[in-house]
């Protein structure tokens, strides 16, 4: 194995080796490309020998060997750039000229010469991406952990070592979505097809991993007076990747063919398991809990016209407060502005984020609205991160209990119509200059808020309270201690279900039709408001979701009828209060 | 044409066509000590680097072609010092610095040259001479003139693009393209156009390149021009100066003619440039989002020397300029006395600004690229930020350096565009540039609708089949909205207003713009999908404003003034309205507007104009768009024993400006209950749901589609449907005619008219049909009438009643006020004394009357005696009282 040691060690000097017998066997120089044969040096289990920027910063490591990073690419408006692929030097040994490839590395060339006597054929030039990558915003701590055994020694070299970098580097503060959270970034280089790209997306690439010189950008940044100068990133990794591949939402975990099967058989148990534990978290109120578990089994199935169906935002209201007491929370509190003040949000964040793959929290409070940006936007072409920049699948608490009367900024109205925006259509804009871009998302809400929301939810559900147990004591309750295998379990039921497909029988969907006209006749007659395409559409997007949390591909007339009395339990519960419908 | 002469030394005495002289050359040059004495390069034995004089001419006249640098770059810091152009003290310097692969022209033929330095051959087969360019290194005696590296014979080039200036006719290219000739277009175009550059003085040139391509000498040159602007454009810039100092007795004072080409053959995405396009001529479009402020570049220094006031200029050499460090005087030679004098040195403009790729040159999910581009001299400033430019220029790359005072460079290269033509696509501003660039070329036409897709050839035939398909107005109505169930009348009605009719202005008459913009007001019950209606007209529109009626005020609406915070200058800031200037304005809740805001959309809908007078500003503005909104009625729910505006909290004037208003109503009706249920529970059916979108264009396409039939169709109305519209017309004026009565009730006024005319228009458009035909004139009619039946009938009688929309009250309604207030005047005088209690009246009048009647009711026939001044009222509340003021005997009278 010292070939494949080499490469992860050395990669430059094997990818040199490699050119060489690419040029010997015939082929034209300008084909040459790692991707194709980087699987032939390393092997499987080398994979796991190579070092991680997930895990390690690169301050750590040596330049110039390979690395792997899990990442989504923030900003793809660093390149393209055109560069010498292959350059032709004199072999000082024997006289004679020879080419050298220079894909994959940033070289320097000692002196001009070259460009001015030797010829430089156009096909020697080619281009790459460039694009900027960041950890996984709102990875939840037990996804990084799979990523690597040895994690805890690492976990720990990763916040030390990520919050001085990102001290050192202002410029990529402002370019991970959630602000005051450590992360790491890269630049990455993209070969061959890859280049395209698009922002929002996971990747995970292999590459060589480069120092950024800091002379370069001295150069760059030139006289600002007159020039007009492109971000740079002058302690920011570079990574030449040799290989990318583009993870979906769906890969987010590692999932055998067993476990489908047996998710799929024990379904009913761990969905039993699920709901007593998310009971638990919301004070024992069952109902809540069921919708709160639908909600996490949405994702977005189809898009048509200005409609994302499937998924399914939930409004938690009557939600109690409680400010943090004790002095050890609030530092811990204090650390990001991305932590509620609200401690009954903090710990059903803590709850949530220990079974999902991506979770994020979002308090609503003046001060987060007025000074940060939830949506992304390009200043001087460096395209700074909003807080809703991120992966597919992510679920997003927004905590509207924090949210006190004051003044909204001009900042606070537009973070506000972003999320909106995604809330109501799955798309979050871009704003660039002179125009915003809209590109869809597929992000899921859970929003608490004292009274009804003032986004519009697909529905709402008010906490009971009088509910077994006070949401205030969830601190001391054993129930919520359970072991790692449950856990484990929960996580891979969510993300199983969550990704099975589904469709709905011939003889059910005649019945569903059946069902609301008859429905409608009803109202009518009674005089009672008629019930519209969006109560049927919630109805429909409920039953898909409740089939899939019983491990059901398919709708049955035991689980639409079940849905109604889901949803008759939840507008009964409704009724003294205002309107069952959400807003228009 | 040419002679090719034996060998390089000869030649240029030797010239063949024309060719000009080195003292021919030095007529209009001659105020320039240090030009060479041969601007025509020829391939040279002398000169180390067979191309060296060739740039340097070019350096000499193009200074924007030499240009460069941007980030400090010392390899190049001004426009003169593009590697592979020394600037003038650097003639025949050996040690000029290249563009490492400018001079490789080997596009598409790429693996043939593996390593060999001498790649040329790849592009020469066309031209005999072309060999000459590969034998020219092995063998310099066998020289033709080529410029080095290139398939460009010198004196081909220069004679075909003299004989294109002298002998091009428009006719030419129109006869190509299928336009209209005009008398004047067979006469010579270009000696016209000289002589009216000759009277107004500038001295550049915009060549439309389709000229070039339609004329066949220069169709070659084109294609030469694409691949080597570099040493063409030079080449046309003499050529053209030498024709025009031909043909006017002037003095340009050593000044230089510029061509500026643009309308290339296609633009290039902004996407799709890679180092093949290295060194091109390219057209490419995009928004101009930053600009440098102006750079003076310094050409050559001016020293002066402390001691003997001895002086002395310096050229730039790659990039710097060498301060003397020793008097050159030889007398005085006195060491580090050199001074710069700024003021007496040579600068020129530059700018450098960077272009963002437009929205619809995006590709799905993508976010916009951007590119640098480089602006000299006249073109500074040209465009602002904001601006949607096509820019012609040479795409160029420069090896970035590790750092500026070292030789070591990084494999990597910086790229811009030299731009050497900017045409603004944003119509708005076309009136302010013409001065600027578009001077001579008046004849260019500009595309209408700038902002929208561009449909290149392939398309166009697509859309073009598409049309001629028998039920493409069904196909095109089915895709609007596709998830939305039904309505297919509205749909209809939507689509029509998507397309719009056409803008006339007859301008004989003197009369203002008639407008074409079909206005649709959408009325209903709560969860209709209106707002969903509402957001895929925003969303297919190609230029579409949404907003909400309540978060809407009249300025944000129209326009605003701020104060701009650096200069203090009051600047006029576009509303909604003016924004979709071209396009849809879509109002939500149009109803919750307030009654100020809805003012201001009087003007818009009928004269679409946005008039602004505050604060010293007095202006008007266009707001040529159509208007969709959506209303909820009074009470959230429709009360269909009400007419329209007592539905609808909508004055009547404003109701009327709608051609078409739809009522969408939540009815329970089994039928179209069960549809729509099976239509939403079909898409839940499966995850990924393919089989919805059966005969739906999509989204992209439908946008494609209605932007090319507005850009392209402009229909014009037919004798035979001139006269079903008349018809049509008075069939539905005499629906008012009532035999049983002698009333007449208005069905239709002229504004209905006006509307049909406008979806006939609109109709035709949308088959791409050049003239409105019956066929149009039927439909739009039908439509008109769905809608006039859904809004205009009046409840109480069942019938159409235009009245209802005009005024408010249908003619039914008046009556039945009129006989109101009648009863009640009866009913005063039978009392004795003068003056009644307010509740007292009502419940007598009531107690009167076998219909029950409501306060309203009873209060408006008060007020109408009051006006008829039968009667006072006095107090407040429900103690009013009220006093008769005539008497019984009076109204006999």
């Amino acid at each position: 194995m010292p070939q494949s040691a080499n490469m992860i060690h050395k990669p430059l000097v094997t990818l040199n080796t490699c050119f060489e017998e690419h040029i010997k066997s015939g082929h034209p120089p300008a084909n040459f490309n790692a991707s194709t044969i980087l699987g032939d040096l390393l092997q499987a289990h080398d994979l796991q020998e190579i070092p991680s920027l997930n895990t390690t910063s690169h301050i750590a490591l040596d330049p110039e060997i390979l690395v792997t990073f899990r990442c989504m690419v923030q900003d793809t408006n660093l390149g393209p750039e055109i560069y010498l692929s292959i350059n032709e030097v004199n072999d000082s040994s024997t006289g004679q000229k020879k080419l050298r490839s220079l894909k994959y590395r940033d070289a320097d060339l000692a002196d001009m010469d070259q460009f001015n006597e030797g010829r430089i054929p156009n096909e020697f030039l080619d281009e790459r991406g460039v694009v900027y990558c960041i950890s996984p915003p709102g990875e939840s701590g037990w996804l990084k952990a799979n990523d690597h055994s040895s994690i805890d020694q690492k976990l720990d070299n990763l916040s030390l070592n990520n919050q001085n970098e990102s001290a050192s580097d202002p410029q990529t503060k402002s370019k991970f979505p959630l602000p005051g959270v450590s992360h790491a970034s890269a630049i990455v280089k993209l070969y061959g097809e890859d280049k395209n790209i698009t922002v929002g997306s996971e990747i995970e690439i292999i590459g060589v991993l480069n120092r950024p010189s800091p002379s370069t950008t001295a150069a760059e940044s030139g006289d600002a007076d007159f020039d007009l100068p492109k971000p740079t990133f002058p302690n920011t990794p570079v990574v030449h990747a040799l290989s990318v591949k583009t993870l979906k939402n769906k890969d987010a975990m590692v999932i055998s063919q067993e476990d489908i099967t047996n998710v799929r058989q024990q379904a009913k148990d761990i969905r039993a398991q699920l709901l007593e534990y998310l009971g638990n978290t919301f004070g024992g109120d069952m109902v809540v809990a069921e919708y709160v578990l639908l909600q996490l089994l949405s994702r977005v199935t189809s898009k048509r016209g200005v409609f994302a169906l499937g998924q399914f935002s939930l409004n938690v209201t009557e939600f109690p407060t409680e400010s943090i007491k004790s002095g050890t929370e609030r530092d811990e509190a204090k650390k990001t502005l991305f932590t509620s003040a609200n401690a009954l949000t903090s710990k059903i964040s803590s709850i949530l984020r220990k079974i999902l793959p991506t979770f994020v929290e979002l308090p609503l409070s003046l001060d987060v609205l007025n000074t940060t940006s939830f949506y992304p936007r390009s200043t001087d072409e460096n395209l700074l991160a909003g807080v809703l920049q991120l992966l597919d699948g992510t679920c997003v608490l927004v905590d509207e209990t924090v949210l006190e009367e004051g003044t909204l900024k001009d900042q606070g109205v537009r973070n506000i119509q972003a999320l909106n925006k995604v809330i109501q259509q799955q798309l979050l804009g871009y704003a660039y200059p002179f125009h915003e871009f809209d590109l869809s998302t597929d992000l899921g809400f859970i929003v608490v808020s004292r009274a009804k929301s003032m986004f519009p939810c697909h529905c709402m559900v008010p906490l009971n309270k009088s509910s077994t147990i006070p949401l205030q004591s969830l601190e001391d309750n054993d129930s919520l201690n359970i072991s790692e295998q449950v856990l484990c379990n929960f996580r891979k039921y969510l993300h199983i279900l969550k990704h099975t497909d589904y469709d709905i029988p011939e003889s059910i969907s005649q019945h569903i039709q059946q069902r609301f006209v008859e429905s409608r006749k009803e109202a009518s007659s009674q005089s009672q408001p008629l019930p519209t395409q969006d109560d049927l559409m919630l109805q429909l997007n409920l039953a898909r979701l409740v089939s899939l949390s019983f491990g059901s591909s398919e709708l049955t007339q035991e689980l639409f009828d079940y849905t109604l009395n889901l949803e008759k339990t939840r507008s009964s519960r409704l009724e003294p209060t205002v309107a069952a419908h959400p807003q228009k | 044409m040419s002679n090719p002469p034996s060998t390089p030394q000869r030649s240029n005495g030797d010239g063949g066509f024309n060719t000009p002289t080195p003292r021919r050359q030095s007529n209009f040059l001659s105020s320039q000590p240090d030009y060479p004495s041969s601007p025509i390069p020829y391939p040279s034995s002398v000169a180390d680097t067979p191309r060296t004089p060739m740039r340097s001419s070019a350096g000499n006249r193009r200074s924007e072609l030499g240009g460069s640098s941007f980030h400090n770059d010392d390899a190049a810091s001004s426009p003169l010092q593009y590697p592979s152009t020394p600037m003038r003290g650097d003639i025949g310097s050996p040690r000029t610095p290249r563009t490492p692969f400018a001079y490789v022209r080997t596009p598409g033929n790429l693996n043939s040259m593996v390593g060999t330095p001498n790649v040329s051959a790849g592009h020469a087969t066309a031209y005999p001479s072309s060999t000459g360019v590969d034998s020219q290194v092995s063998d310099p005696s066998i020289s033709v003139r080529l410029i080095w590296g290139t398939t460009i014979n010198i004196n081909e080039a220069m004679g075909s693009f003299r004989d294109f200036l002298a002998s091009f006719t428009l006719q030419q290219r129109k006869t190509l393209s299928n336009e209209e000739i005009r008398e004047e277009d067979n006469l010579p175009f270009y000696p016209r156009l000289l002589s009216q550059m000759r009277t107004t003085e500038t001295f550049n040139m915009n060549l439309d390149c389709r000229n070039l391509l339609a004329y066949r000498r220069t169709k070659k040159l084109y294609d030469q021009l694409i691949k080597y602007p570099q040493e063409i454009i030079p080449l046309m810039d003499h050529t053209l100066t030498n024709y025009f100092l031909e043909q006017f007795d002037v003095d340009l004072n050593g000044q230089q003619l510029k061509i500026r080409p643009f309308n290339l053959d296609h633009s290039v995405n902004m996407r799709d440039l890679d180092p093949q396009n290295v060194d091109q001529l390219i057209t490419v479009k995009g928004l101009l989002i930053r600009a440098s402020p102006v750079i003076p570049d310094m050409k050559e220094a001016f020293f002066r020397c402390l001691i003997c006031d001895y002086t002395t200029m310096v050229g730039v050499d790659r990039g710097r300029i060498i301060e003397p460090t020793k008097c050159p005087r030889a007398q005085c030679q006195s060491e580090n006395s050199m001074s710069l004098i700024h003021n007496r040195c040579l600068f020129a403009d530059k700018q450098i600004c960077r272009l963002q790729e437009t929205p619809d040159a995006i590709p799905d999910g993508q976010t916009p690229q951007t590119v640098s581009i480089c602006l000299y001299d006249d073109l500074v400033d040209v465009a602002k930020p904001g601006d949607r430019l096509e820019i012609t220029g040479i795409f160029r790359g420069v090896p970035v350096r590790v750092n500026p005072k070292q030789r070591t460079i990084k494999a990597l290269f910086r790229t811009y565009l030299d731009v050497v033509h900017i045409k603004r696509s944003d119509q708005k501003r076309l009136a302010v540039d013409r001065t600027i660039i578009g001077a001579n070329e008046s004849v260019v036409s500009y595309d209408e609708g700038d902002e929208i897709h561009i449909v290149n050839t392939g398309e166009e035939e697509e859309i073009k089949a598409l049309s001629k398909q028998p039920d493409v107005y069904d196909t095109l109505s089915r895709s609007l909205a596709p998830s939305i169930y039904e309505l297919d009348d509205v749909k209809k009605g939507i689509l029509l207003q998507l397309f719009g009719g056409t803008n006339k202005t007859f301008t004989k008459s003197g009369s203002p713009r008639y407008r074409g913009d079909i206005n649709v007001l959408l009325v209903g019950d709560p969860g209709t999908s209106k707002s969903q209606l509402l957001h895929y007209v925003h969303k297919i529109a190609p230029r579409g404003i949404y907003t909400s009626g309540k978060g809407s005020s009249a300025v944000g609406l129209t326009a605003y003034i701020t104060r701009d915070p650096d200069t203090k200058q009051l600047v006029l800031e576009s509303g909604a309205l003016v924004l979709s200037d071209g396009g849809v304005c879509c109002i939500d809740e149009f109803d919750k507007m307030s009654d100020a805001t809805r003012s201001v959309l009087h003007e818009v809908m009928e004269q679409q104009t946005v008039s602004v007078a505050k604060a010293g500003i007095i202006t008007t503005l266009n707001a040529r768009t159509s208007i969709c909104a959506c209303a909820n009625p009074i009470g959230s729910r429709w009360n269909k024993d009400l007419s329209v505006p007592a539905n609808l909290d909508l004055p009547p004037p404003l109701l009327s400006r709608f051609d078409l208003l739809y009522l969408l109503l939540d009815k329970v009706d089994e039928d179209a209950d069960r549809r729509l249920a099976q239509h939403l529970v079909s898409l839940y059916m499966e995850d990924n749901v393919l089989t919805a979108g059966i005969n739906i264009l999509p989204v992209e396409k439908l946008t494609k589609y209605i932007s090319y039939a507005r850009n392209t169709c402009h229909p014009v109305l037919g004798e035979d449907a001139a006269r079903r519209l008349i018809d049509c017309y008075v069939e539905l004026r005499k629906q008012g005619e009532d035999r049983s009565s002698s009333e007449k009730r208005v069905t239709a006024t002229t504004r209905q008219l006006e509307s049909m005319i406008r979806m006939s228009e609109a109709h035709a458009r949308m088959r791409l049909s050049p003239t409105v035909e019956v066929s149009d004139v039927n439909e739009a009619s039908r439509l008109l009438r769905e809608a006039i039946k859904d809004y205009a009938t009046d409840p109480k009688t069942g019938r159409i009643d235009m009245d209802l929309i005009l005024s408010g009250t249908g003619s039914h309604d008046r009556h039945v006020k009129d006989d109101r207030a009648r009863e009640l005047k009866a009913l005063l005088l039978n009392y004795e004394s003068s003056s009644i209690g307010w509740t007292k009246l009502l419940n007598d009048f009531n107690e009167q009357s076998d219909v029950a009647i409501d306060t309203k009711a009873f209060e408006e026939a008060v007020e109408a005696l009051q006006a008829q001044n039968v009667l006072k009222i006095t107090g407040e509340g429900r103690r009013r009282l009220i006093r008769r003021l005539i008497n019984s005997d009076e109204t006999q009278f």
